[in-house]
């Protein structure tokens, strides 16, 4: 998939306004010390999954290691994609 | 001394209190399954089977208090300037796009009452705050009765918010239990009757005591060690008296109630019985802390503590005593519990003996003058919110939260920025040095009106249905004092207040009330409203107890 438009979606969907799809390195940790993201951001990110890639995650808890890296991230979407 | 008059609950299980509370022994609930149109998903909620309109819960169940009041031989004229109207509601007529403190003026106008009426909208909490703040404009002489009301319509906006939360349990709620997996919404409308009693008979419930604190850790998430709550608490029970009960929040949630247990066992209560009634009625959010006062209240006056209903085995970390089955008290005083969205949380202790008050009056200010101003407009700020954050930089440093705000939040958080700032540098107070002192207090009209617009738009297209949590969370007008509560670490009172107009003498009564909070030594407090970037406005300030 591509990772570039993926980070695009995501700094769109969480605001993270002043970052460019650069400043995000695919291995780092979206959550704690990488982004700084927090519990509602996951949240949205789970929105993100369903409104672009048709992925419907009924448990947020799943989303933690779904949402380790952008790369896992990207993993799992194109895994289970269904659109 | 304060004491209760009356009081009553309209619920999908009875229009009268006697009717509710013996649902509540008999342990029916009203929690089914439903489907609004528009929405994908069924949701378990406790709902009236004929739809009741916001103003009309508020109304009916007014007038069902002040008839009690008047089958007990009290008679209180609505149209008296001596009684003010407190209502309480997270969201009012939300679906309609109105004002709520529009609804609030047509529900005071039907009942001929001349003051203006003051809407609570403090989350979840705000069924307690509207009691805590009836208690301090009672004690401080501004009105002789207090009418406070609550009440929440699930509607769409509601359920789909707490959806994307993925708080919302499939199945009849379970607070405190091992299993638990989220909360059930409900309706309903409840009222109280409060006034203000120089030798109150012993029969009497009188509100001993409240207090509001915030957790300042997060916006949505509760603390991990119940901050917020156990500070409510250790500022109301400071005695060595021991509630007979405790009513807790118990919403079903893994985290709230992990914290409220928290909080209990940090206070040292986890031996005493402590309940949730969300098992009965689902979370009635602005009726719930009225609600689920009088039922307490009425229960503990027949001798029993409610069962928790949906609660088999307890699955907290910290040990609480959870009723199972009905239990009875060792005395009738009742401790209860809210805590809500924005880190709030409230405490409110109701006795039947004649102790004196906790609150001292002496704490209040007679003149209330303010150390410090900022005032923000589109004339002074013409560039709009975010522009002048990037220009001012140097002062707030990066704070990459600011981009997640709703405007209102934005607003607050800039004028406080200013405010603060100016007070570090003139008084030499070190800023972000947590402290418990400092309350907030703030005042709007249209609340967060410009979200619950952006919320609507996406939830209204059912091709395109996809409810944003965080939109959601801050359509709760009160999150901009959990924003500033959380960015300068103050554990102190937040509460926000919803007037029609900017009304002075109102708010200067409110705000100085604050200061009857002991805790208290200071006020950062103010009206914040937003349109949008042609139409704003944020006047704060902060007031010092002299």
């Amino acid at each position: 998939m591509d990772v570039n438009k993926l980070k695009e979606q995501i700094i769109d969907a969480l605001n993270l306004e002043d970052m460019q799809p650069d400043d995000i390195d695919n291995e780092a940790p979206l959550f704690g010390e990488g982004l700084g993201l927090d519990s509602i951001d996951a949240l949205e990110l789970i929105v993100l999954m369903e409104k672009f890639y048709g992925i419907k995650l009924q448990n947020p808890a799943e989303g933690k290691e779904i949402f380790k890296s952008i790369n896992c991230m990207a993993a799992y979407i194109d895994a289970h994609r269904t659109k | 001394m304060i004491t209760l008059l009356s009081d009553n609950i309209i619920s999908p299980l009875g229009v009268t209190t006697a009717q509710n509370l013996s649902a509540v022994r008999q342990g029916r609930s009203a929690l089914t399954e439903h489907r609004h149109e528009g929405m994908p998903d069924a949701f378990v909620a406790s709902l009236f089977e004929v739809p009741m309109r916001f103003e009309e819960g508020l109304i009916r169940t007014i007038e069902a208090s002040l008839e009690e009041a008047q089958q007990k031989g009290v008679t209180i004229h609505p149209a008296s300037q001596e009684v003010v109207f407190i209502l309480s509601s997270t969201k009012g007529n939300v679906m309609d796009f109105e004002r709520i403190g529009i609804s609030a003026q047509r529900v005071a106008d039907h009942f001929g009452n001349p003051n203006r009426p003051i809407v609570v909208s403090n989350a979840c909490i705000s069924g307690l705050s509207a009691q805590i703040l009836a208690m301090r404009l009672l004690n401080a002489g501004h009105y002789r009765v207090a009418v406070v009301a609550g009440m929440d319509i699930q509607s769409k906006f509601i359920v789909s918010g707490f959806q994307s939360f993925k708080a919302l349990s499939p199945d009849p709620c379970r607070p405190f239990d091992g299993d638990r997996c989220g909360l059930n919404l409900g309706e309903a409308a409840a009222s109280i009757i409060l006034m203000k009693q120089t030798n109150p008979a012993p029969a009497d419930w009188k509100l001993k005591s409240g207090a509001i604190r915030n957790d300042a850790v997060h916006i949505s998430n509760p603390s991990k060690t119940g901050e917020g709550s156990y500070r409510a608490m250790r500022q109301i029970c400071r005695e060595e008296d021991v509630p007979g009960c405790i009513s807790a929040h118990g919403t079903a949630t893994l985290y709230n109630d992990e914290m409220e247990a928290a909080a209990i066992d940090r206070s040292g209560f986890s031996e005493l019985p402590t309940f949730s009634l969300k098992g009965y009625f689902g979370h009635t959010m602005g009726a719930a802390g009225i609600l689920e006062s009088i039922i307490a209240l009425h229960a503990m006056e027949e001798g029993w503590i409610p069962a928790t209903k949906g609660f088999e085995e307890s699955g907290t970390r910290h040990q609480i005593h959870v009723t199972h089955g009905e239990e009875k008290p060792r005395n009738t005083d009742v401790l209860k519990l809210m805590s809500g969205f924005g880190g709030c949380n409230a405490a409110l202790w109701y006795t039947k003996s004649s102790v004196v008050d906790n609150i001292s009056l002496e704490n209040e200010p007679g003149n209330l003058s303010s150390a410090f101003q900022v005032s923000l407009n589109p004339s002074n700020m013409p560039q709009g919110l975010t522009s002048f954050y990037r220009q001012h930089k140097a002062v707030w440093g990066d704070y990459p939260k600011f981009f997640k705000m709703d405007p209102l939040c934005k607003l607050g958080f800039l004028a406080s920025e200013l405010l603060l700032q100016e007070e570090a540098e003139q008084s030499g107070v070190t800023r972000f040095e947590p402290r418990e002192d400092r309350a907030i207090v703030i005042f709007t009209r249209s609340g967060s009106m410009a979200d619950d617009k952006a919320y609507m738009e996406t939830i209204s297209d059912p091709d395109n249905y996809f409810p944003s949590p965080a939109i959601f969370v801050y359509t709760l007008s009160n999150i901009v004092t959990g924003e500033l509560a959380l960015r300068n670490a103050y554990y102190g009172e937040t509460s926000c207040f919803i007037l029609e107009e900017p009304d002075e003498a109102t708010m200067q009564q409110i705000i100085a009330s604050s200061f009857q909070d002991d805790g208290i030594q200071s006020v950062l407090a103010g009206w914040l409203e937003y349109e949008d970037e042609q139409h704003f406005e944020a006047d704060l300030r902060l007031y010092r107890k002299e």
